[in-house]
């Protein structure tokens, strides 16, 4: 069990989806804390620390990711294919959180080092499952390298 | 001597000429008997008793054999006495009788037909010539009539006879006798004089002799005038020499007669016409001479019958072969093809084809070598290799093969290249190769057909690529404008669905979190946002589900139909105990050749139309069976007790969005049987429907049996 000060990092253009994780989030009352940005530009800002993230106080590193595919300017498949050339960032797990279910976005998810993929939900019971689910198996069981966090 | 000789003039000389007659001396007449039965004998002696002249009978043959040679005018003598040696004996003495003889035999026999061996016999005696048949009884007139025919003959070979006697007596006279007997026995003393060798000379002659003075008077002739002419010596001695010409020729050759008294010498060629009409073709040739005072003609006629004859038939066989020749020729001018015939020192016939295919002027241009001809053409194998000498088909003819091939040449005028298939054979003759016969088909039509025929193909096959390469083309864009609207509505789906889900859980915040400040009405409208939002979710899953069909890759393979209604089955479980439905499946299904997911989205949605459209109050009743349809195919039917569909609608249930009911009780997508059908299609089958209205509906799909393809 990872500590209750985790840190997720949702990456998405949505608003809507942002604030329906964040409600999910909070009825499922998960231990760690959800950082949101609404496109990969940000995401790539806030994960390398510069900019307006330079502080890893106010943005820590998170434990996870939750990334949308489909998004203005860098598109997640961007954010995952330049993390994975980052040494610090290339363990960080990443689950593809999208509303396509679309066979080819899967298959390139996985292929740029996706180490899980979702689909969002319509139905906020099944988020809030789903919310649960991830929080019990990615900074539950899940186990990953040191340092990665 | 200069006379000049007229028709006229000839017939008055020759009435002259007739009144020269000579005496006819008697002789002998002696009548010889040999016959070994007394009854002849005395019936000749009694007929003959009147006649004149002595019978002298004789015992024997040989007797008789003797008294012939010293002189008889007729022997009678009876068939049995010509038995072996006898007739040996006789036959002998004959022959040794003078030339001027001929001995009447009368032979006695019995009457009817003679025995062979008597004929045989008297056939040996045939060829002395003179031989009578005088048939037993013998009677008074038959015997005097035949002795008397043989006795007239006798006498005129007497006087014959004496005749010759009197020339050799009086050998300057001018008149030519008979020469003396040819026969060596017959030798007497005068046969060494000159006069009887020229007369030998004379007579041996090959053809007609003559010798006449400048009137026309015969001087001398030979035997041969006489016999070939029929004319007696007496009367030829009283005949002028064109009395023996046919008329036609007569002018023409006292011309030429006269030419011998003028210049020395002629000939000419003239019917010579004998005493009986006949007319027999003669050569006759004349000299000038000097006999004692007087110049006369010394001439001499061949008989040119057998050379005449010979040159008409010659003419004759000239015309055939000339016809003949004629007729080859026009054989060879009407052959469609082009004709050659020679050897192999050139072509020395040919027809107007045969120079027209090789741009030849006439038959000259190609009457040389055969070796050189083929350099002349330029004969070429179609790979364009030169034939060797050796190679023409003509030289290979003239060897005996019977060659055919196809070959190049150059014509003569123009220069073009022509193709010929060349076939020639040898010309047998009596066993031997005596030239060679080429008869050479034009190839140029057959071969421009070819090369049209060539150019059209790869025309055509050009053709074929761009369209080929055209409907890649069409084909990529019409996949890249699938791609992008696939694209499309998958951008149009992933899209919608953000504001769907926005939609459906912020009510639900609304509902959950709010609802203490929600009055009902309040709550019932959240509740309507809510559910058209699942709705229009279902709505865009099924069309991105459609969507997927048309291009997803099938893993077709053989797969059992109750299994996949089993597990469809399960996957509506919640729907079909919800609707509290009955789904009866026969058992025992056939095998189908699918694609397992295909097929399953199939079923699903087939048996969820089933116990979807049913009238409120019923529950829903669904068999499913199958059978073979057509060949190779099998038909599931899904049977329902719904509402039915009018057949108008039959079709239109099959479209996408095509939903019958506005009704709301009747929940759906409208995208169900668009699915069933369009995934059917995609497997190689097909879906319908039979219903009536109020009666349910009977969906049907066809699938592939899985014998069908290789399990």
């Amino acid at each position: 069990m990872k500590t209750a000060a985790a840190h997720v990092l949702h990456v998405d253009d949505d608003p809507g989806d942002i604030l329906l994780l964040e409600q999910a989030c909070r009825r499922a009352a998960v231990a760690f804390q959800l950082h949101s940005v609404s496109d990969g530009e940000t995401a790539i800002a806030y994960l390398g620390g510069t900019g307006a993230y330079a502080s890893r106080e106010r943005y820590p590193l998170p434990y996870l990711i939750l990334l949308d595919l489909k998004m203005p300017r860098k598109s997640g498949f961007d954010v995952l294919t330049w993390m994975r050339n980052q040494p610090q960032l290339r363990c960080l797990p990443v689950i593809i959180f999208t509303a396509s279910n679309q066979e080819e976005d899967i298959k390139r998810a996985y292929e740029a080092g996706a180490n899980s993929y979702l689909v969002k939900p319509v139905d906020i019971h099944s988020l809030i499952e789903l919310v649960k689910l991830i929080e019990a198996y990615w900074l539950g069981i899940n186990q990953t390298p040191d340092g990665s966090s | 001597m200069s006379l000049s000789w007229s028709p006229s003039v000839l017939v008055r000389s020759f009435s002259r000429g007739r009144n020269r007659i000579l005496p006819l001396p008697s002789t002998n007449e002696r009548i010889l008997l040999l016959t070994q039965r007394e009854e002849d004998a005395s019936a000749i002696h009694s007929a003959l008793a009147e006649e004149p002249g002595n019978i002298c009978s004789c015992p024997e043959m040989r007797k008789l054999c003797a008294e012939i040679r010293a002189g008889a005018c007729v022997a009678l003598l009876d068939a049995e006495s010509l038995a072996g040696a006898r007739l040996k004996l006789l036959a002998e003495t004959l022959l040794e009788q003078p030339s001027w003889s001929d001995l009447p035999l009368i032979i006695i026999a019995d009457a009817g037909d003679p025995s062979g061996e008597a004929w045989e016999r008297i056939g040996r005696l045939v060829p002395t010539g003179n031989v009578s048949l005088l048939e037993r009884p013998l009677d008074h007139r038959s015997v005097t009539g035949a002795v008397r025919v043989a006795l007239r003959s006798r006498r005129r070979q007497y006087a014959l006879r004496d005749q010759l006697l009197k020339h050799e007596r009086q050998p300057a006279a001018p008149r030519v006798s008979k020469a003396k007997p040819q026969r060596a026995r017959e030798n007497t003393p005068e046969s060494t004089n000159e006069t009887d060798f020229l007369n030998a000379v004379i007579n041996s002659l090959p053809g007609t002799f003559y010798v006449f003075d400048a009137r026309g008077q015969l001087l001398r002739w030979n035997e041969k005038l006489e016999i070939i002419s029929g004319y007696t010596a007496a009367e030829v001695a009283r005949m002028h020499p064109l009395d023996f010409i046919a008329h036609e020729y007569r002018a023409h050759i006292a011309e030429r007669i006269r030419e011998v008294f003028e210049r020395g010498d002629s000939s000419a060629e003239a019917d010579l016409l004998c005493k009986d009409g006949r007319r027999i073709p003669h050569f006759f040739n004349g000299k000038r001479f000097t006999l004692g005072s007087q110049t006369c003609l010394i001439g001499m006629g061949i008989d040119i019958a057998q050379q005449k004859q010979t040159e008409r038939q010659l003419k004759e066989l000239h015309a055939i072969a000339e016809r003949r020749v004629a007729e080859l020729d026009a054989v060879i001018e009407s052959m469609p093809d082009a004709v050659y015939i020679g050897t192999a020192s050139g072509i020395t016939k040919c027809n107007t084809n045969a120079l027209k295919m090789l741009g030849a002027k006439s038959v000259a241009d190609l009457n040389r070598r055969i070796d050189e001809l083929g350099g002349k053409f330029d004969v070429r194998w179609p790979d364009g290799r030169r034939l060797r000498p050796e190679e023409l088909q003509f030289s290979r003819a003239l060897q005996g093969e019977l060659a055919i091939d196809d070959v190049v040449a150059r014509k003569l005028d123009t220069g073009e290249d022509v193709y010929i298939r060349a076939a020639s054979a040898p010309i047998m003759l009596h066993g031997r190769i005596v030239g060679a016969v080429s008869i050479n088909s034009d190839l140029n039509q057959r071969k421009r057909a070819e090369e049209a025929l060539a150019s059209a193909k790869d025309q055509l096959s050009r053709h074929a690529a761009e369209l080929e390469k055209r409907v890649q083309e069409r084909t990529a864009k019409l996949q890249q404008s699938v791609q992008s609207l696939e694209g499309v509505l998958y951008h149009v789906a992933h899209d919608l669905r953000a504001p769907l889900r926005a939609m459906q859980g912020f009510t639900t915040i609304l509902l959950e979190d709010y609802a203490p400040k929600l009055d009902k009405q309040g709550e019932d409208y959240a509740q309507r946002v809510s559910s058209a939002a699942s709705r229009m979710d279902k709505l865009i899953q099924d069309l991105l589900a459609y969507g997927r069909l048309g291009h997803m890759a099938l893993s077709m393979g053989t797969l059992d139909l109750n299994e996949e209604i089993n597990a469809a089955r399960n996957r509506l479980g919640p729907e079909i105990r919800a609707r509290n439905a009955n789904v009866q499946v026969e058992r025992g299904l056939p095998k189908v050749w699918a694609d397992s997911v295909l097929l399953g989205e199939i079923l699903v949605n087939l048996m969820r139309n089933a116990i979807t459209f049913v009238a409120p109050g019923v529950t829903p009743q669904v068999r499913i069976q199958a059978e073979s349809a057509r060949p190779e195919f099998i038909r599931v039917w899904v049977e329902d007790n719904g509402i039915g569909i009018n057949p108008e609608h039959h079709e239109r249930v099959f479209r996408v969005f095509e939903r019958l009911r506005a009704d709301p009780v009747y929940i759906g997508t409208g995208i169900g049987l668009a699915i069933v059908r369009k995934g059917t299609e995609r497997m190689g089958g097909r879906a319908g429907v039979e219903s009536v209205p109020g009666a349910g509906s009977r969906f049907w799909v066809e699938l592939p049996a899985a014998s069908k393809a290789n399990e």
